[in-house]
C-alpha cells in the first residue's frame, strides 16, 4: 500500500524534469541569507518602497529570512561559466498573517538563464513552453510590462486555464547591475530570470482552494495525492 | 489608485473607448486593472501602479501615458492668469535650509477668498477618486494633486509670522496637525516653519496652527518638490499615510511644479474669488536632467527585434524623452529611467510585448548531480513503503523546546515573529511530525516522514525524519533499516526513539507506541556509489481528482469486500468516488487473495472518509451512502460484502 508524496514535492519535479531537459542545473541555495543577497545584490536599495512589498522576517543577529528564491540567482551564477542555466527551488518567507490564499511559508522556484544572446523572445518562448507542459497544451500565455527591481524590461505572465485569465508568473531580463554583481559584463552577456510561486501554481493545476493544506500534515489531504 | 475616465478624456484628442483604455492600461503599461465601477455616468477604474511610476498617480500622467500607447503626443493648455498688481514676493519670503532636501519650493500668494463648499460635480469627482470633499480651498488643492500629480497645500497666510523656512525639526519641538493630534519631532523630519516654529510636516500632513478656517482671507499655497527618503522616514515613523506624502516617496514632476501651481491659483480663484498677488516665490536648485548614452543595438538584442534607430526615437518620443547628439534626456518626470535597459523596457512597452516573436531554445542533456535528486530518490523509497510526505513551517515556540533537546546556544532567533509561537527555528524536525501525528486521530495507523533543512547558528542542516504509531517497539528501526539496506543506503547514523503517549503528553497523541527516527542528508552516502541525477527522477501523475478537505469533522468507516481477483483496487476505488460528493478519501488498506476452493477470488478491505463542507456528519448521514456503495459494488463488481 503506497504512502505519497506532498503535491508540492510532486509539481516542482516537473518543473524540475521539464528545465533539466534544456540542460539546467538544480542549485539549492540557503533559506537564512544576509539582507544584501535578498535585496540589495538584486538592485532593491534600502528605503525604497518596492522593500515595502515584501514583508520579511529578520532574525536577531541580522540576517533574514529569504523573502524570495531570487537570492540565490546571484550566488548561484557567480560560480559558472557561460551559458549559466539553472534553477533553484526552495523555501521562502513572508511575514503574513495568513489565510486560504496568503501563507508565510511558501514554495518557490527562480529560473536563471544567461548567455551572449538571450533576449526577450527567448524568455517568451520558454515561458510559453514551461506552462503548456504543466498545463496542458490548450492553455494561452499573454505577456505584460511590470516592475520588479531586479529585471528590466520586467514581464509578468497571465495564463488562460480553463476559461479563466490568472496571473501565474513575475519574469524579465536580469537588471544590468545584477549582472554586475554576478560578475558578468551587461556589455557582453544578457539572461533572463523568472520566479514561480510553486504553492500557488499547485493550487491552480489541482483546484486546491486552501493554501494551509499543503503544510497541514492533513492525511485526508496528503493520501490524495497517490 | 482610482481614476475617472471624463477627468483623462479631456486630454485624449481621441475617442478611446473604456474598454479600450483598460486594455492599453493593462497590456501597454503595466498597471493592474484592479476594478472597474459605474458611478454617475462616469466610470472609475481602480489601478495598481508600480512603485516606479510616480509619474502616474495622477489623471494627466495616465492621460500622458494612454496618448503614447495609442501613438500621439500629449499637450498641456496653457494657462491664463490675472493678476494683481501687488507682488507675491513682498508679501512672503522662503529660505530653504539644505536644499538637497527641497529641490524647489514655489509659492503663491491669493488674497480674499471666501470659503464655501465646492460645486457638486467637483465633489463628485473627488470623492469617486476616493478624496473626501472639504470646503473651496483644500479641495482646489486636492482636485489639482488628483488632476496633475502634484501635492500642493494652502496656508492661512494671517497665520504666518515672518516668512516661511524648509528646514529639519529639532527634537524639542512639537507640532499639533490638522486632524487633532500632537507629535514630538525629530531631526529627521523636514518641516514647513515660520518665526515661531513648524506649521507643517513637509510633504505629508499640515498643522492646525496655519491651516485653513472657515475665516480664512489670504493664502499662501505651496507647490514644492521634498526628498522621498526622508519623506517615506517621516512617514513610516509617524504611521501617517497621505495622497501626498504617497507621492513625494514615489516622485514628483519638478518640471511641471510652475503649470501645477498656476493651475491651482487660477482654479482658487474660480471656486472662491479673491485676488492673485503678481509672480511666484521660487526657491529651487539648478535641475539636472538626467541624460543617458543609448545603445539602440543593445536594445534591439535586449527585446529580440531589429528596430531602426528612427523607430527607436520615436517610440521614446511619444513617451516625452528627447533626443540630443547621442544622448536620450529623461523626462523630468520619469525618475525610474537610468541606464539603457530602462529604455529597452519603453521602447518594448510602446511597441507592444505581444509583437515580440517568440525565439526557440534547444534541448540538451545535463547529466549533473545535485543533492536534489538524492533527496527525491529517498522520498520515492519512503513512499514505496507507505509513508506519506508532509513538509511544515520551520517555527518553534518556547513551549516546545521544553521537550527536547535544544542547544539554547545554537538556537536562531526571529526578532519580529507574527506570533509569540513563531519565535525561534526549529532544530529537528521530530516536534512537526509529532504535531501532525496527533491531528491524524481519525486514522488508525499514521506514517508520515520529511525532509527539509533545520537551523543553527553555524548553518542549515538537511534532515530526514520519519514518525509513525507501530504496533509494537522496534517496529520502525527494524523497516527502515530493512528498507535501506535494500537500496544500499546506510542507517547507521539513524536515531531511533520509542515514545508512550505519558512520555509527550503535551502532544496529546492517543495512540500507545509511538516511534521516531532521524538522521541527517549528508550522513545517507550511497555504498553502491549510484549517480543521483535527472535520470533517476521519477515523475507520478495523480489518478483521482482533488476533493476539498473540509473544516469540518469527518467520520472514518471501513468496508472489506469479496470480489474476483481480477478487478483492479483503483475501478473500486474510481466507483466509490462517484457516490456521493461528501466521499472524501478511500484508501485500499489491506488486500487478501484466497486460495484452494475460493482461489478465484480475493478481499479488498477501504477505508472510506466523509466528510461535509457545510456542517458536521452525523453517523445517520453516513449509513445510507455507505448502503449505496455497497449496493453499487454489488450492481457493477459482484462484490460481496464480508462480515
Amino acid at each position: 500500500m503506497n504512502g505519497s508524496l506532498n503535491p508540492i514535492t510532486i509539481f516542482t519535479r516537473m518543473a524540475v524534469d521539464y528545465f533539466a531537459e534544456y540542460g539546467y542545473e538544480i542549485l539549492e541555495s540557503p533559506e537564512i541569507v544576509s539582507e544584501w543577497l535578498n535585496f540589495d545584490a538584486l538592485n532593491v536599495p534600502a528605503d525604497h518602497p518596492a522593500r515595502d512589498v515584501q514583508d520579511t522576517f529578520y532574525l536577531t543577529d541580522g540576517k533574514v529570512m529569504r523573502t524570495h528564491t531570487s537570492s540565490g540567482q546571484v550566488p548561484g551564477a557567480k560560480k559558472r561559466k557561460l551559458p549559466i542555466k539553472f534553477v533553484v527551488p526552495g523555501t521562502c518567507y513572508r511575514n503574513e498573517a495568513t489565510d486560504n490564499r496568503h501563507e508565510n511559508t511558501l514554495y518557490q522556484m527562480d529560473v536563471v538563464c544567461i548567455d551572449l544572446n538571450i533576449n526577450l523572445g527567448h524568455l517568451f518562448w520558454t515561458l510559453r513552453e514551461f506552462l503548456k507542459e504543466m498545463f496542458g497544451s490548450d492553455i494561452e500565455v499573454r505577456f505584460r510590462p511590470h516592475h520588479y527591481s531586479f529585471v528590466e524590461p520586467g514581464v509578468d505572465v497571465d495564463m488562460k486555464f480553463k476559461n479563466r485569465w490568472l496571473e501565474v508568473l513575475g519574469s524579465g531580463m536580469i537588471h544590468p547591475t545584477v549582472l554586475k554583481n554576478m560578475g558578468q559584463d551587461p556589455k557582453k552577456v544578457s539572461g533572463f530570470a523568472f520566479g514561480m510561486g510553486i504553492d500557488r501554481l499547485a493550487m491552480i493545476k489541482w483546484n486546491i482552494d486552501e493554501i494551509r493544506m499543503f503544510r497541514s500534515g492533513d492525511l485526508r489531504f496528503l493520501k490524495q495525492f497517490k | 489608485m482610482k481614476i475617472v475616465t471624463s477627468l483623462i478624456r479631456k486630454y485624449l484628442n481621441n475617442n478611446l473607448s473604456d474598454r479600450q483604455i483598460a486594455d492599453l492600461l493593462t497590456l501597454k503599461s503595466g498597471f493592474d486593472v484592479e476594478s472597474i465601477e459605474q458611478s454617475q455616468g462616469d466610470t472609475v477604474f481602480d489601478l495598481e501602479i508600480t512603485p516606479n511610476r510616480g509619474d502616474c498617480l495622477s489623471h494627466f500622467g495616465i492621460a500622458r501615458e494612454l496618448s503614447a500607447m495609442n501613438n500621439q503626443i500629449i499637450k498641456k493648455s496653457p494657462i491664463k492668469l490675472i493678476m494683481s498688481a501687488e507682488e507675491a514676493s513682498k508679501a512672503i519670503s522662503v529660505t530653504i535650509i539644505e536644499q538637497t532636501l527641497c529641490p524647489r519650493y514655489y509659492a503663491r500668494v491669493i488674497r480674499n477668498v471666501k470659503l464655501k463648499g465646492s460645486p457638486v460635480d467637483i465633489q463628485n469627482q473627488l470623492r469617486r477618486s476616493g478624496v473626501t470633499p472639504i470646503n473651496n480651498i483644500v479641495d482646489a488643492t486636492n482636485y489639482i494633486m488628483i488632476d496633475l500629480g502634484q501635492p500642493l497645500h494652502a496656508f492661512d497666510a494671517d497665520k504666518i509670522e515672518g516668512s516661511i523656512i524648509v528646514r529639519r525639526a529639532n527634537n524639542r519641538e512639537l507640532i499639533k496637525t490638522l486632524d487633532g493630534k500632537s507629535y514630538q519631532l525629530s531631526d529627521n523630519d523636514l518641516v514647513i516653519a515660520d518665526n515661531l516654529g513648524p506649521i507643517a510636516f513637509a510633504g505629508v500632513i499640515g498643522g492646525e496652527r496655519a491651516s485653513i478656517s472657515p475665516n480664512t482671507k489670504n493664502i499662501v499655497l505651496e507647490a514644492a518638490e521634498f526628498d522621498p527618503v526622508l519623506i517615506r522616514r517621516t512617514s513610516k515613523r509617524l504611521n501617517i499615510s497621505t495622497e501626498a506624502s504617497y507621492r513625494f516617496e514615489r516622485g514628483v514632476d519638478g518640471g511641471g511644479i510652475e503649470y501645477a501651481i498656476n493651475a491651482a491659483a487660477v482654479l482658487i480663484q474660480e471656486l472662491g474669488g479673491g485676488e492673485i498677488l503678481t509672480g511666484i516665490v521660487k526657491c529651487k536648485d539648478q535641475f539636472q536632467a538626467t541624460k543617458i548614452k543609448v545603445d539602440y543595438q543593445e536594445i534591439n538584442k535586449l527585446l529580440g527585434l531589429s528596430l531602426s534607430s528612427d523607430e527607436i526615437n520615436h517610440n521614446l518620443k511619444l513617451l516625452g524623452f528627447t533626443i540630443k547628439d547621442k544622448d536620450v534626456v529623461v523626462p523630468s518626470w520619469r525618475h525610474d529611467i537610468k541606464v539603457n535597459a530602462d529604455l529597452a523596457e519603453e521602447v518594448g512597452r510602446v511597441y507592444g510585448y505581444s509583437k515580440i516573436p517568440l525565439n526557440k531554445i534547444n534541448k540538451v542533456r545535463n547529466l549533473t548531480s545535485s543533492d536534489y535528486y538524492l533527496k527525491e530518490y529517498i522520498k520515492d523509497i519512503l513512499v514505496s513503503a507507505g509513508f506519506n510526505e508532509q513538509i511544515s513551517y520551520p517555527f518553534l515556540s518556547e513551549h516546545e523546546i521544553e521537550h527536547l533537546d535544544y542547544d539554547r546556544e545554537q538556537l536562531l532567533e526571529i526578532k519580529n515573529p507574527t506570533q509569540k509561537e513563531n519565535k525561534y527555528l526549529r532544530q529537528s524536525l521530530v516536534p512537526g511530525l509529532l504535531n501532525n501525528l496527533s491531528k491524524n486521530a481519525l486514522f488508525s495507523r499514521v506514517k508520515l516522514f520529511e525532509i527539509n533543512p533545520v537551523y543553527f547558528q553555524s548553518g542549515e542542516v538537511w534532515m530526514l525524519a520519519i514518525c509513525q504509531n507501530s504496533r509494537e517497539k522496534g517496529e520502525l528501526k527494524n523497516s527502515l533499516t530493512n528498507l535501506f539496506k535494500k537500496h544500499n543506503l546506510p542507517t547507521d547514523k539513524m536515531k531511533f526513539m520509542t515514545f508512550s503517549p505519558d512520555e509527550i503528553k503535551s502532544y496529546k497523541i492517543k495512540k500507545p507506541i509511538i516511534e521516531v527516527a532521524e538522521i541527517r542528508i549528508s550522513d545517507i552516502n550511497s555504498d553502491s556509489k549510484k549517480e543521483f541525477n535527472h535520470q533517476t527522477l521519477v515523475i507520478p501523475k495523480i489518478k483521482n481528482k482533488y476533493r476539498p478537505v473540509s473544516k469540518y469533522p469527518s467520520i472514518l468507516r471501513d468496508i472489506s469486500i469479496i470480489v474476483g481477483k481480477n478487478i483492479m483496487p483503483e475501478s473500486i476505488i474510481e466507483a466509490i468516488y462517484k457516490v456521493s460528493n461528501r466521499v472524501n478519501l478511500v484508501e485500499l488498506f489491506d488486500e487478501y487473495q484466497f486460495t484452494g476452493e475460493k482461489g478465484n477470488k480475493k478481499s479488498l478491505a477501504f477505508h472510506i472518509n466523509f466528510q461535509s463542507t457545510d456542517s458536521t456528519l452525523e453517523e445517520g448521514d453516513v449509513n445510507p451512502i455507505l448502503e449505496t456503495i455497497i449496493r453499487q459494488l454489488k450492481i457493477n463488481f459482484q462484490a460481496e460484502l464480508r462480515r
